[in-house]
């Protein structure tokens, strides 16, 4: 059904991504791709559903894709859309209406379909699918996972016969993930074909057919299902692969003791009057890496954004050394690694980035910029780094203002292991220094592999 | 090349994006306008403010039409809002016309046909202020409706003067000159590094 | 909303306030535009938009007020212009209040279905589609950079560079996203985009319609 043949593309003439790819998919099966980081997984997927070369103009692309016999360098994007959708990573950047039910029925309209028809594929994803709850719903006021749903149903509904998940679970929390679980279970079940690259794994393990690892632009290694389910996690990390069984939280003691310590008494958070938590007890010593655990809508973000000083508790206190800390002192010693790092680069080199707002001396941020690997670095523009440097980039900055207290939100969204590992080193090392980092996540294998203590917050029943 | 000239999703949702951004900016300085002199002033500051989102604009979509769409969906916002009068529609839609035929005669890639055609953009707005003067006699009518002194008639008679709009008309293009070579200035110096140019 | 209540066309809708524009500026007389404002209040109660509409009047009541009593008492220059500012704020009152309560009450969707109806060029209905789509966005990113700013000591100008870069990163990075969900999902597809909502002009349209450039007809040839 799909079929590459011979398919290389490089960006620039040099430097090849995708060297001489061979694939071959039957009809209705579900095909995994992973592989670590940059290595050329997103490419294939985007020469599969045509982006490559129709969209992306500038690559140089050699070999054909097949499907259903047709090549599809002589097909417009639109036409293909009638049998191939795709959902992307980002639930924050694909949607295209800010009503939830406009955008299921997005591409139908595209399609010049007639209203009734498209009523009647709009009720039909909505059953099928099982969301009543999220229609006629302002997509700005979804979680991530409940936008990347949506996303599916857009998709769904115009009832293509080939799915390309493009890393759809990246930025989602674990309900959400269930839910989508569920929905490739019943793609495979009608009989499509579902393409998936994700990082990952544990969630595909009833649900694929084969997996394709992907290394340095060719398919390194092909797997039936249980064989790679089943690969020894030695071999699995060396892979630069995640967890391949659904990871559960490691018991976690009290973590560091020492005489330093920052303490979080009776606590309340309110949003209006809408009470978010309340008496929240925590106490943290230096260099204990707290993870914040939770459903979604529970407060984690609320819980760190009053630790930094962003928001006014409307009870109790936070005190470093005994000392209470007002909100402004709160600003003045904390950091905050965002989920999306696009927000906080605000200058045009990595150099003057880590220098804003302190008074660095040149030898002190070189020393910093090479602890973190970012000399190499330095005059470039922080956009056009890649994510795990903006990161450090970040990190740095932090370092340099002598931040005490350390806030990392999703630092792993969207990693391979590697990066994953690479992330709780760099923790680690912060950990070593004193600082007390609190840390936002859904990801239970970094969870484990970093931190020293948890604190879960949990619904109170009002 | 036949095909590059038609607007894709991509350069509709460029447009509209960086509208967004250029409408913000421009309604922050209609509330402004609450303050009398400002009111007046505003085409002028909007046009100094706004450079950025319109060159963007005009660098990433240069084919005919994008100010059009621009310009339109503006003015479609503040018109079903009730915030618009159809005065602006006029001056607006003569704005656009006028900075599309700008950019096609100079080039799409020319700053200098980018910095003109904005300046030509931007008299849209004049049409805020503009009723002032089209539609003084009402406003003489009111001042003597609601009884204020004789002598008043003469600030107004000042205050709506030719001399005001035709200082008002010329400060336009000045500002957004200024307005496109501050934004042009800004963006070499922030983002010609960033590849997003 | 209550279902089987009467609820104007968007084509209906833009024709009234396109009419109201030119009844508000050929009367200038604060009866006149009282009665104007009345109309558009009718139309507000009716959609129960009752805070707003409260709103509205008293507004225009305090617009008046000041009007006749305040200004006449304060210098030359102010009281001018003060006063061509207070009766452009009469005047865009009946027109504000009708379009508040109409913005209120038609979504995008009805309103892109209008539009569609009438052949109004579909890029523009995109375009607009996008925009709208990005205010909310552009909240969400500006609240996000002043948290990331606060807990950086940055100088007024740094911050206003620094909100420039984010705000134009983030744009691109939006276009690029959007733009590829939107390709994949048939966006360039020629053929002539339809819609799920649909819409068609009632008897109650038209009426409300020929009532309304009726009574907008009487009051500016009274006035």
């Amino acid at each position: 059904m799909i079929e590459l043949k011979n398919i290389s593309y490089s960006y620039h003439k040099e430097k090849e991504i995708i060297k001489d790819l061979n694939i071959n998919i039957r009809a209705g099966e579900c095909i995994l791709f992973c592989g670590k980081s940059g290595c050329g997984k997103t490419t294939i997927g985007r020469i599969i559903n045509n982006l490559i070369p129709q969209f992306y103009e500038n690559g140089y692309m050699s070999g054909d894709v097949w499907i259903d016999n047709q090549n599809t360098k002589n097909i417009e994007m639109y036409e293909l859309s009638k049998w191939m959708g795709t959902v992307f990573q980002n639930p924050k950047t694909q949607f295209f209406h800010t009503n939830s039910n406009a955008e299921i029925v997005f591409g139908l309209e595209n399609s010049g379909m007639e209203p009734e028809t498209i009523r009647n594929r709009y009720d039909e994803a909505i059953k099928e699918l099982n969301i009543e709850k999220l229609t006629d719903r302002n997509m700005f006021s979804m979680s991530g996972g409940e936008k990347q749903i949506i996303a599916f149903a857009s998709v769904y509904a115009m009832n293509p016969k080939i799915y390309i998940l493009d890393e759809p679970t990246a930025n989602i929390d674990k309900k959400a993930i269930l839910k989508i679980e569920e929905i490739i279970k019943k793609l495979k079940k009608m009989g499509h074909t579902v393409i998936i690259f994700e990082h990952r794994l544990y969630f595909l393990r009833d649900v694929v057919d084969r997996v394709f690892y992907v290394e340095k632009g060719v398919v390194d290694k092909e797997f039936s299902t249980d064989a790679f389910f089943n690969l020894d996690d030695k071999i699995r990390m060396n892979m630069g692969l995640r967890s391949l069984k659904i990871p559960s939280l490691k018991k976690f003691d009290h973590g560091y003791r020492n005489n330093r310590l920052l303490e979080i008494r009776n606590l309340s958070c309110q949003y209006g009057n809408k009470t978010i938590f309340k008496n929240l007890n925590l106490s943290v010593n230096a260099g204990d890496i707290v993870g914040i655990v939770g459903d979604n809508g529970v407060g984690k973000t609320t819980l760190v954004r009053c630790i930094a000083g962003l928001h006014t508790e409307s009870k109790g206190t936070i005190q470093l050394d005994h000392e209470t800390l007002n909100r402004k002192k709160r600003q003045n010693i904390s950091s905050m690694v965002m989920q999306d790092v696009n927000y906080q680069l605000f200058k045009d080199s990595a150099l003057e980035e880590c220098c804003l707002g302190n008074n660095c001396t040149q030898k002190e941020s070189d020393v910093v910029l090479r602890k973190l690997d970012l000399n190499d670095f330095k005059e470039l523009h922080p956009m056009v780094l890649s994510g795990g440097q903006k990161q450090r980039l970040v990190i740095a900055n932090a370092v340099l203002s002598d931040k005490k207290i350390l806030i990392f939100d999703e630092p792993t969204s969207g990693l391979d292991y590697f990066g994953m590992i690479a992330v709780s080193k760099q923790l680690k090392k912060l950990s070593e220094k004193g600082h007390y980092i609190f840390l936002v996540s859904h990801d239970v294998e970094f969870i484990n592999e970093v931190c020293t203590k948890i604190y879960e917050l949990k619904n109170e029943p009002n | 090349m036949e095909k590059n000239k038609k607007l894709y999703g991509k350069d509709l949702i460029t447009i509209g994006i960086y509208t967004a951004i250029y409408f913000v900016i421009n309604f922050a300085f209609m509330l402004a306008g609450m303050i009398p002199v400002m009111w007046i002033l505003m085409p002028a500051l909007i046009a100094l403010f706004t450079g950025i989102p319109y060159l963007m604009i005009c660098l990433k979509v240069q084919k005919t039409g994008a100010i059009f769409i621009m310009g339109a969906i503006t003015v479609l916002i503040y018109y079903a809002t009730g915030q618009f009068t159809t005065v602006i529609l006029v001056t607006f839609a003569i704005g656009c016309i006028l900075a599309e035929i700008t950019r096609k005669v100079l080039g799409y890639g020319s700053f200098k046909g980018n910095t003109l055609s904005f300046a030509f953009f931007s008299f849209g707005m004049l049409g805020s202020p503009l009723p002032i003067w089209l539609f003084k006699e009402s406003f003489f009518k009111h001042i003597a409706e609601v009884g204020m002194p004789p002598e008043y008639i003469n600030t107004l008679n000042q205050f709506t003067s030719p001399y005001v709009l035709a200082s008002v008309i010329i400060l336009i293009p000045i500002c957004s000159i200024l307005g496109a070579f501050f934004a042009k200035k800004i963006l070499k110096k922030r983002f010609s590094k960033a590849g997003i140019l | 909303m209550c279902e089987s209540k009467f609820k104007l066309d968007a084509r209906a809708g833009l024709f009234l306030l396109f009419v109201l524009n030119f009844a508000v500026f050929s009367v200038s007389s604060v009866v006149a535009l009282g009665l104007l404002l009345l109309w558009s209040a009718i139309y507000g109660i009716y959609k129960k938009y009752y805070t707003a509409t409260i709103k509205f009047a008293l507004v225009y009541i305090a617009s008046v007020l000041a009007n006749f009593f305040i200004l006449p008492k304060c210098p030359g220059v102010i009281a001018i212009s003060f006063a061509v500012l207070l009766i452009y704020a009469l005047k865009i009152l009946p027109i504000a209040l009708f379009g508040y309560v109409f913005a209120k009450t038609t979504t995008l969707q009805e309103l892109t279905a209008s539009l569609r109806k009438i052949h109004f060029p579909e890029s523009i209905i995109t375009g607009l589609s996008i925009t709208l789509r990005y205010f909310p966005a552009l909240k969400e990113d500006y609240y996000q950079t002043r948290d990331a700013m606060k807990l950086k000591n940055m100088s007024f100008i740094e911050k206003m560079s620094g909100l420039v870069i984010t705000t134009i990163t983030r744009a691109s990075m939006n276009i690029e996203d959007l733009s590829l969900a939107a390709t994949v999902r048939g966006i360039d597809n020629p053929i002539k985009k339809s819609s799920m909502t649909t819409v068609h002009i009632k008897k109650g349209d038209i009426f409300v319609c020929l009532v309304s450039v009726l009574y907008y007809f009487l009051i500016c040839k009274e006035f």
